[in-house]
């Protein structure tokens, strides 16, 4: 399809003199957003039905508009991608970059690889909305992945081309049914210093897989409602990286496995990954009536005949040598911490029948 | 001798205004002893903490004079029982960056150093409305004595540091680095540890903790251009390692030849032997490496030297600072490395380092 074909009825103020673009909603055909919730049908983006945010908690409500996870995918012979999103105003966290919480990045998928292409940095102070361009030579047909924000709402997304150029459906991703990861800050990605160093991010480049992220900042909570409505989602696999934000043991005790009960009637054959938290455990005793609590549902779910449970201890997350460098302030990974996150992960996926 | 110091004995005439409810905490100037401050330039007698003299700072140019006073590898060490460890700074603004968190750009983070071991205890994070310096504690619950690290902000000034501890706890000057004499780093933004999420994950606080030595950051954001001042005035500094990180700001590869090895000469003719480093920018595409001008121009200084007789030389090409694997996970924008960049840059110039006799 060539876009100068279309009628791209909206006019897009940006920032930067370019080539002449025209300018695309990814909410239409043929871009595909991925790990967000019907997202065409959603002004601003949510990562899950309203009703089921609200019916969880207020945190959550709040939350299910930051697009952790998110992805728009295309292909386009265009030399230039350029960007411009509408969002609210300003929003800055003091131990992860606006490049993080409120950026989108690029890659490029070359035979199976990913290439990390371009960061669209948002300003300190965004105002409303931000642009961005990445300008190349190359008028080959290229298979582009942009991340959305892990820490931020957006409004809408408008992908500007060249005028002329190609405008195609990404190729579907491997293993199209996502991997469905529920947990804390850490699981929504803080703090990444980009969208594309999450730990989610590395495992779907790596295994070419879709992917929803349920991470909830100081939310994630095991509670019924939103554990009901995991349960319905199509999924290929499911990752609990559910500790950190149980307020109590007993909290923990009376939700971790049932949230694995849950999940597990629904889908009886996916593999169920369980993790523990990568800080929570390490520095000192104080915490491992939490780790007991993750460790008798992986008990008990072996006991009652799951063959396809898997359990990752926390303290393997980081790996053996210098882990002091995996963390910003002690609790939430960066870039050298989800990284390792996503090889250690990586580890036990692999040994997965149909992963390998 | 016990050199230690109560230091409920020592009068803090200094009133310092916190909203910390510790009642027994008592506030120290980091200017003075027992604390010593490294990698900052003469730091007891200066108004505001800084890397370069204001002199060689104004000779230089107008961005160097504002980036010498952003304290990238400045650290404070000491010693103390205190069960806990409070900081005030005196600081403008808040330095908010889009790719750098405010960890990184203009806090604190501290390190304990235990049977020659570094460990993480802390980041004391920067408030996001920072507008003239911030507040925070750090509560250990132990009362052992301890040898800590204080590493200061890599994009921001400080003006002024204090350190609150209990009443009645010791304080000592923090244990020397068994390299006392300092690695000088000079180069870029990337050489000021843009964009880490912290200071102690800039490739040279890495290198430091590993090989327990003393390091001055002269990397200048933008602005690290070969000047002759800056040359000279790096001449001049006792020093145990050179390491010339410096590309990617020379703002033509005309200009990185003019200056490059000229800056190599003037400290090699200073400091016949000291190892001196040579460094060319990390590179996330390794294949645009072979037809860079200017790597062909840093390895030219390089090989030269060598030619010359120089034995105490070293090159690094840019290529292998971050690996072989998954090299896109080392930079946040396709330039500035991530923590995980840096720690990859620190891992391929240990491999030099520990071979070096020093």
């Amino acid at each position: 399809m060539d876009i100068s074909t279309l009628d791209p009825n909206f006019k897009i103020e940006t920032s930067f003199d370019g080539p002449d673009l025209v300018w695309y909603s990814v909410k239409q055909d043929p871009f595909r957003v991925y790990g967000l919730y019907d997202y065409k049908h959603h002004f601003p983006f949510v990562r899950l039905p309203l009703d089921v945010a609200q019916a969880t908690s207020p945190g959550v409500l709040n939350l299910a508009y930051r697009t952790a996870g998110g992805r728009v995918r295309f292909k386009t012979d265009s030399p230039v991608i350029a960007i411009k999103t509408t969002y609210p105003g300003s929003y800055l966290m003091p131990h992860m970059p606006p490049t993080g919480s409120n950026g989108f990045d690029l890659y490029e998928k070359k035979g199976s690889q990913y290439n990390f292409l371009k960061m669209f940095v948002p300003p300190v102070e965004a105002k409303g909305a931000y642009d961005g361009i990445f300008k190349s030579q190359s008028t080959k047909m290229k298979d582009l992945t942009i991340h959305f924000p892990l820490y931020y709402r957006v409004d809408a997304l408008y992908i500007g081309l060249k005028k002329g150029s190609v405008l195609l459906a990404a190729p579907p991703y491997k293993h199209q049914k996502p991997i469905v990861y529920y947990g804390s800050s850490t699981t929504q990605g803080g703090c990444a210093s980009r969208p594309g160093n999450t730990y989610q991010a590395h495992i779907s480049r790596w295994f070419d897989a879709d992917h929803i992220n349920l991470g909830f900042s100081g939310s994630g909570k095991g509670e019924d409602a939103i554990c009901d409505w995991m349960a319905t989602l199509e999924m290929s696999m499911f990752v609990s990286d559910y500790d950190a934000n149980a307020p109590t043991v007993e909290h923990l005790k009376a939700t971790h496995y049932r949230l694995y009960r849950k999940i597990r009637d629904a889908h009886p054959d996916i593999p169920y990954i369980l993790l523990s938290s990568a800080t929570k455990y390490a520095a000192s005793t104080h915490n491992l009536g939490f780790l007991a609590v993750i460790c008798a549902t992986y008990e008990k779910a072996k006991a009652e005949g799951d063959k396809n449970v898997y359990f990752i201890h926390g303290n393997e997350l980081f790996g053996e040598v210098d882990r002091d460098m995996c963390t910003v302030d002690g609790g939430h990974p960066n870039d050298g911490g989800f990284y390792r996150i996503a090889k250690r992960l990586a580890q036990t996926i692999q040994t997965i029948p149909n992963w390998n | 001798m016990d050199t230690s110091l109560n230091i409920a004995t020592i009068d803090p005439n200094f009133q310092i205004q916190s909203n910390i409810q510790e009642e027994a905490l008592v506030w120290y100037d980091v200017r003075k002893a027992p604390f010593r401050v490294y990698g900052l330039h003469d730091y007891q007698n200066q108004f505001v903490f800084r890397r370069v003299p204001a002199a060689v700072a104004k000779a230089t140019g107008e961005p160097l004079e504002r980036l010498s006073l952003h304290t990238a590898g400045g650290r404070v060490r000491f010693k103390t029982n205190s069960p806990y460890i409070a900081l005030k700074t005196v600081q403008n603004g808040r330095g908010a960056m889009p790719h750098m968190p405010l960890t990184g750009s203009s806090s604190f983070d501290l390190y304990e150093k235990k049977e020659g071991q570094y460990t993480y205890q802390k980041t004391f994070i920067a408030p996001v409305h920072m507008t003239d310096g911030y507040e925070n504690i750090f509560y250990c619950n132990r009362t052992d004595l301890r040898d800590y690290t204080l590493n200061f902000p890599l994009y921001h000034g400080v003006n002024a540091l204090y350190i609150g501890l209990h009443k009645e706890s010791v304080l000592d000057a923090g244990d020397r680095y068994i390299h006392e004499k300092p690695i000088v780093y000079y180069g870029s933004s990337i050489t000021q540890g843009g964009c880490a999420s912290r200071p102690g994950n800039a490739y040279q606080a890495h290198i430091t903790r590993w090989f327990d030595t003393d390091h001055i950051n002269l990397g200048f954001s933008g602005n690290g251009k070969g000047e002759k001042s800056m040359a000279d005035w790096m001449a001049s500094l006792d020093m145990g390692v050179f390491v010339s990180d410096y590309d990617f700001n020379a703002p033509t590869a005309e200009h990185l030849e003019a200056t490059h090895k000229p800056l190599y000469e003037t400290i090699r003719t200073a400091h016949p032997d000291i190892p001196y480093i040579i460094l060319s920018r990390p590179n996330l595409t390794k294949k645009t490496i072979q037809t860079d001008a200017r790597h062909a121009i840093i390895q030219k200084t390089y090989v030269d030297a060598r030619a010359a007789g120089d034995k105490n030389v070293y090159f690094i090409p840019g290529n292998e600072l971050f690996g072989e694997v998954d090299r896109d996970v080392c930079t946040v924008d396709t330039t500035h490395p991530t923590d995980e960049g840096f720690y990859r840059m620190a891992q391929r110039m240990a491999r030099v380092i520990k071979h070096l006799d020093w």
